[in-house]
């Protein structure tokens, strides 16, 4: 009696709390790498989504090309994806998803609905980065990538590196911008800009600052590392002092009233750099920025004080 | 002649033996009907024309032995002829072997003659007397096979019962050492003994493990597997609750940690009793090697035992159901190399590790000549062939071979992992990872409750004593206990 009530108590629990009938083969998946959002042409979203995992059936093909961008337009977003499904044939995977890039000319007039979508979706994963291009971010997704062999995965590597080696960056996730957004502050999202050359690549260094969903300001790459010193977002920064340069690392902010402390340590990388002329570089360059946000409506009477410590060698 | 069945499922013939050896040979002659591997050898004695008869098997014994031990001092000797001083007189003056009995039951007779004794009959007594003259071939004394090591004693145990308690004998040398004999099997009469520790084994252990062999009803024991299945706790497990060695100091260790040794003749395999489950993960050299070795090398076999449980389940459940768990670069390497392989991962799996199995199977049994031909072509044509032929995919293969190979870490679960891993590996097709962890909890659950002879078969304890000689091997020094079966803790 005991073994039957055992397992007629492992049956409900089996049936209740078991998610894991939804078997499907890896091979049967279209895995999107990375996505962008534009504004349509003649529809009001162009979807743009980069497949990874193609090779071709020759050696060359296979060297060049492992993966595939394709397009689709719709008045909504999801019916754009649902599009993007009939052109493949087979079933969008998102969540390998690691990088969502919107389109200039959509974060002008309002991206809100994108970021909810993305957000709201279960089809992505919560770690998605998101960014905004310089112009298209079809025109991101076009560029042949010049190490990996998918775009979207260098894009991500240089965003990360332009966080972790220049503070010129961040990583922002649709929570996160969710979240700023709903307590009426801006919302900084690395900016990718196509630059011409050979190769043609993409510069993930700076920022565009949304505020109610819209591009407020786009922030160079010294603006960036100044508005990171701000929000205490500083791994390892290299400011420019004329001929000359000073390596910023552990940084801490601290406000107190209208003041901003930043406390850092730094290490001239020239022996006639002195550290006071490193701060007044510093303090100049982060009240140029903050001016900005002023004039932006936030961090108003807001003052600034720079100290910095020398480093040992 | 009436003959009934004893304790041990062992024939008794209901007859004694009489005092005219024209009967004693009328008897015998009954009893070894057909069978003409018997000699029986009547003779007299020239000076006082006393008859005397001898039996033996042909092939058992060493004729020489008898010639120069029985017949030929019993021919051409003088002595007594009453009774009870000629057995006497024949067992101390004239018969100059290592061991004589006096016998008066035909079955011990029976038994004795057929082990490669000489029994001696003499005219007009109701006894007869046994000599040793075993001389049936045995081989020789060699390192096994299924436990090769790579320091230590490289001596194994053979198929004689005798050599086997001898090797035991002489690695502890105190009259401690007990060994006790019995007879099982009706048709075979294997003989068996016991051997422990008086000092050192639980007594309620030896009772029952003689409890239970007592209640073996089998015609025949050719190896100690027919009595491992029929005296296990939980016989329906594919856990082994007894412990078996074909190494003489793996079984004296055993012995001096309290435990009970039975051996089989016909055999090298012996049995110790109480078995726990950490003894699956423990190996001779452990305690050979330096201790930090003998800790690694026991990590990684428990390692590779959930290895071998459970990587083909992960790899499936992973590709199948979680694939976001999955980081991306991985995933897309294993798209792509999935994707012309027309069969589910599931049937892929199944398929290879019955292709392993195979070759695993077949290399056991093949000669060694064509073992290693064998194997070659087993990796190249299911390693490359099938991969290029898109029959499986190349990770399904890496994945099996390293669980195949896993398992071979750990040879004393061989079974329990096939058969683990099998289940997992369909529970996992039927739920992901939710259907893997519930399993594995039911075998969690199914191991902490299996005992062996009376002991937990794992022992769950935070004590350093405990953990000594389970997940790590402490130095020598620090091993002053023994396991909780044994009378005496300490070791002194």
């Amino acid at each position: 009696m005991k073994k039957l009530f055992i397992i007629i108590g492992l049956i409900f629990v089996i049936l209740n709390f078991s998610g894991c009938y939804d078997y499907t083969e890896l091979k049967d998946y279209t895995i999107v790498m990375g996505i962008g959002f534009d504004k349509g042409e003649k529809y009001r979203y162009r979807v743009s989504a980069e497949l990874g995992g193609i090779s071709g059936n020759s050696d060359e093909v296979r060297e060049s090309q492992t993966s595939v961008v394709i397009h689709s337009e719709a008045n909504s977003i999801p019916q754009a994806i649902a599009n993007l499904t009939d052109t493949t044939g087979g079933e969008l995977y998102f969540k390998s998803c690691e990088i969502a890039v919107i389109g200039n000319e959509l974060c002008r007039d309002g991206c809100d609905d994108i970021i909810e979508y993305l957000l709201q979706s279960t089809d992505f994963q919560m770690k998605l980065s998101l960014a905004v291009a310089n112009g298209k971010a079809s025109e991101i997704f076009a560029v042949k990538p010049t190490v990996d062999n998918v775009i979207s995965i260098e894009l991500l590597k240089s965003i990360k590196t332009a966080k972790q080696e220049l503070s010129s960056s961040r990583i922002i996730s649709p929570y996160q911008a969710f979240n700023l957004s709903a307590r009426n502050e801006l919302v900084p999202l690395p900016l990718l800009t196509v630059k011409d050359g050979k190769p043609v690549t993409v510069n993930a260094g700076g920022l565009t600052l949304l505020k109610d969903g819209k591009t407020a300001k786009k922030l160079s790459t010294e603006d960036s590392v100044c508005l990171n010193f701000i929000d205490n977002e500083i791994e390892r920064a290299i400011i420019e002092c004329g001929n000359s340069g000073c390596e910023i690392t552990r940084c801490s902010v601290e406000k107190e009233n209208d003041v901003i402390l930043i406390s850092a340590t730094a290490l001239p990388l020239d022996e006639s750099l002195s550290i006071d002329t490193a701060e007044n570089e510093i303090k100049k360059r982060v009240e140029r920025t903050l001016s900005t946000l002023h004039s932006l409506g936030l961090n108003e009477n807001t003052r600034v004080q720079v100290c910095l410590k020398k480093a040992d060698k | 002649m009436n003959n009934v069945t004893n304790s041990f499922g062992i024939t008794e013939y209901n007859v004694s033996i009489c005092k005219n050896i024209d009967d004693n040979i009328s008897i015998f002659k009954e009893i070894f009907k057909d069978d003409d591997t018997i000699i029986m050898r009547p003779f007299r004695n020239k000076k006082t024309g006393i008859r005397f008869f001898a039996i033996s098997v042909n092939g058992m014994v060493q004729s020489n032995e008898v010639y120069q031990s029985i017949t030929a001092p019993l021919i051409t000797l003088d002595f007594p002829t009453e009774c009870d001083d000629l057995l006497d007189v024949i067992s101390q003056e004239m018969v100059s072997n290592g061991d004589v009995k006096t016998r008066e039951n035909i079955s011990e007779i029976v038994c004795d003659v057929l082990y490669g004794d000489t029994t001696v009959f003499v005219d007009g007594c109701d006894k007869a007397l046994t000599v040793e003259t075993k001389g049936f071939e045995l081989r020789s004394v060699s390192e096994p096979d299924s436990e090769r090591g790579l320091k230590g004693s490289k001596e194994g145990f053979t198929e004689s019962i005798i050599v086997n308690t001898s090797q035991i004998r002489r690695r502890i040398l105190t009259s401690d050492l007990k060994f006790h004999f019995f007879r099982v099997g009706t048709r075979t009469n294997t003989l068996a003994c016991v051997a422990y520790m008086d000092s050192l084994v639980d007594k309620r252990v030896l009772t029952e493990l003689l409890r239970r062999i007592s209640h073996i009803k089998t015609d025949g024991i050719l190896d100690t597997n027919y009595i491992i299945e029929q005296i296990k706790d939980k016989r329906m497990s594919s856990f082994k609750t007894c412990g078996s060695t074909e190494k003489p100091d793996v079984a004296v260790a055993n012995l001096l940690e309290g435990r009970i040794a039975i051996i089989v003749d016909g055999t090298p395999m012996v049995l110790t009793a109480p078995y726990l489950f950490i003894e699956n993960f423990q190996s001779p050299d452990d305690y050979y090697l330096n201790f930090w070795y003998a800790s690694v090398g026991r990590i990684l076999r428990i390692l590779c035992f959930f290895v071998s449980i459970a990587l083909p389940s992960v790899y499936l459940g992973l590709v199948t159901y979680h694939s976001e768990m999955l980081p991306t670069e991985f995933m897309t390497t294993i798209a792509e190399s999935t994707k012309d392989v027309p069969f589910p991962t599931f049937l892929e799996c199944v398929f290879m590790l019955f292709v392993f199995e195979v070759l695993r199977e077949t290399g056991v049994r093949m000669p060694d000549q064509v073992g290693q031909a064998l194997s070659i072509v087993g990796g190249l044509v299911v390693g490359q062939a099938a991969v290029d032929a898109k029959i499986v995919s190349a990770p399904m293969v890496i994945v099996v071979a390293f669980t195949g190979i896993a398992s071979l870490c750990v040879p004393r679960l061989t079974g329990a992992m096939l058969l683990i891993r099998l289940v997992a590996l369909v529970c996992t097709a039927l739920l992901g990872f939710y259907g893997l962890f519930m399993f594995m909890i039911g075998v969690l659950v199914h191991i902490l409750g299996i005992r062996s002879f009376g002991y937990e078969y794992v022992h769950l304890s935070m004590r350093f004593q405990s953990f000594k000689d389970t997940f790590i091997r402490a130095p020598h020094q620090k091993m002053i206990t023994r396991p909780r079966f044994a009378k005496d803790r300490i070791r002194k």
